[in-house]
């Protein structure tokens, strides 16, 4: 069971939340001079880390509000979940001692071991 | 002249106790229920004067006073409960204290319904079908939470140490009630079939080839 924090309803089952996609992404202002590759840079291009980076989820169950979370992809750990509108906390994921950065926790390798 | 009859979702339901008559699924009808919106640092006060009650704060907390409760939903979201055919005057007293802010209030009254779930197995019912954890040490008397019970989606308050009115839509009532009664059926609740379970579109000309006369059954739909 993937547990949650929303910011305002506390620790809750992921069933209850929805994705979002990355965050702090803004709307162009200029969006009438721009190319139609720079509104496709907008509307489609994301980054895809492995590691962390920050996501919008909203908690559709709950309190049906949206949020940001710093999540570590090679891990699925929350690292943080802000508020809309807060700045982004600066937080860092403790390495993967394995090259491949297998997760720690879930993924039946022993070997692996997180770096402090 | 035909009586007006005012019909609860669940009114088809009996109420349904466990074989050792601890625990009881009962509907209560007509509670009425208000959506209160508006930023709590701007019309908190003026709620509050008229519930007499402070206005709940942060997630889990619910007030309760002699005009009724109100129970947090979201950060800038309530719930207020009141007596049958309370709504109306309380909707127009939360209206004229609330003049000049920036607020919504909308009776939901017969939008939603209200199942008391009450007695020994209320939790351990409870504990089968959500992801809460409603430990007597974890959700107090008191609390109030919005969370999943299956695959519905109620508002949920424990108005006492072993007993729960769980605020639900009218169109998931049938479900969530007869998914309380399967919940409860260890215990000797009659299990229950929901209503239009196992009901799929059926388009006869679709099968067939040939559009289906479109018949007329004169018989009045019958009460559930």
């Amino acid at each position: 069971m993937l547990l949650i924090t929303c910011p305002h309803c506390g620790t809750r089952d992921q069933s209850e939340f929805t994705y979002g996609g990355e965050a702090h992404i803004s709307r162009p202002a200029n969006s009438e001079t721009m190319t139609d590759a720079q509104w496709a840079e907008f509307v489609f291009m994301r980054n895809n880390p492995k590691g962390v980076w920050a996501e919008r989820w909203m908690h559709a169950s709950g309190c049906r509000k949206w949020f940001n979370a710093v999540r570590d992809t090679s891990t699925d750990r929350f690292l943080a979940v802000y508020k809309i509108g807060e700045p982004r906390p600066n937080v860092t994921a403790a390495g993967l001692a394995t090259p491949s950065g297998e997760p720690v926790i879930g993924s039946g390798n022993d070997a692996a071991k997180v770096m402090r | 002249m035909t009586a007006m009859q005012r019909r609860s979702p669940l009114g088809f339901r009996a109420a349904q106790h466990t074989a050792d008559g601890s625990t009881s699924i009962t509907e209560k009808q007509f509670e009425g229920k208000l959506i209160l919106r508006g930023n709590p640092s701007a019309i908190g006060a003026n709620v509050a004067g008229v519930m007499a009650t402070p206005m709940p704060a942060k997630v889990h907390e619910t007030a309760t006073g002699p005009r009724g409760t109100t129970q947090w939903l979201s950060p800038d979201e309530w719930l207020i409960l009141t007596a049958p055919g309370g709504e109306t005057d309380l909707s127009r007293d939360l209206t004229a204290a609330l003049t000049g802010k920036h607020h919504q209030i909308a009776n939901v009254t017969d939008y939603y319904t209200t199942i008391a779930l009450s007695g020994a197995h209320a939790r351990d019912m409870l504990m089968k079908i959500a992801t809460v954890d409603f430990d007597p040490l974890t959700f107090k008397s008191g609390m109030g939470v919005t969370t999943n019970l299956g695959r519905a989606n109620p508002w949920l308050r424990a108005t006492a140490s072993d007993s729960f009115d769980i605020i639900i839509r009218i169109s998931m009532a049938d479900y969530l009630w007869c998914l309380l009664a399967e919940s409860g059926h260890e215990w000797g609740l009659a299990g229950l079939t929901p209503k239009g379970a196992g009901v799929t579109l059926h388009l006869p000309h679709f099968e067939t080839g040939t559009p289906a006369a479109p018949a007329i059954d004169p018989t009045p739909t019958p009460d559930l």
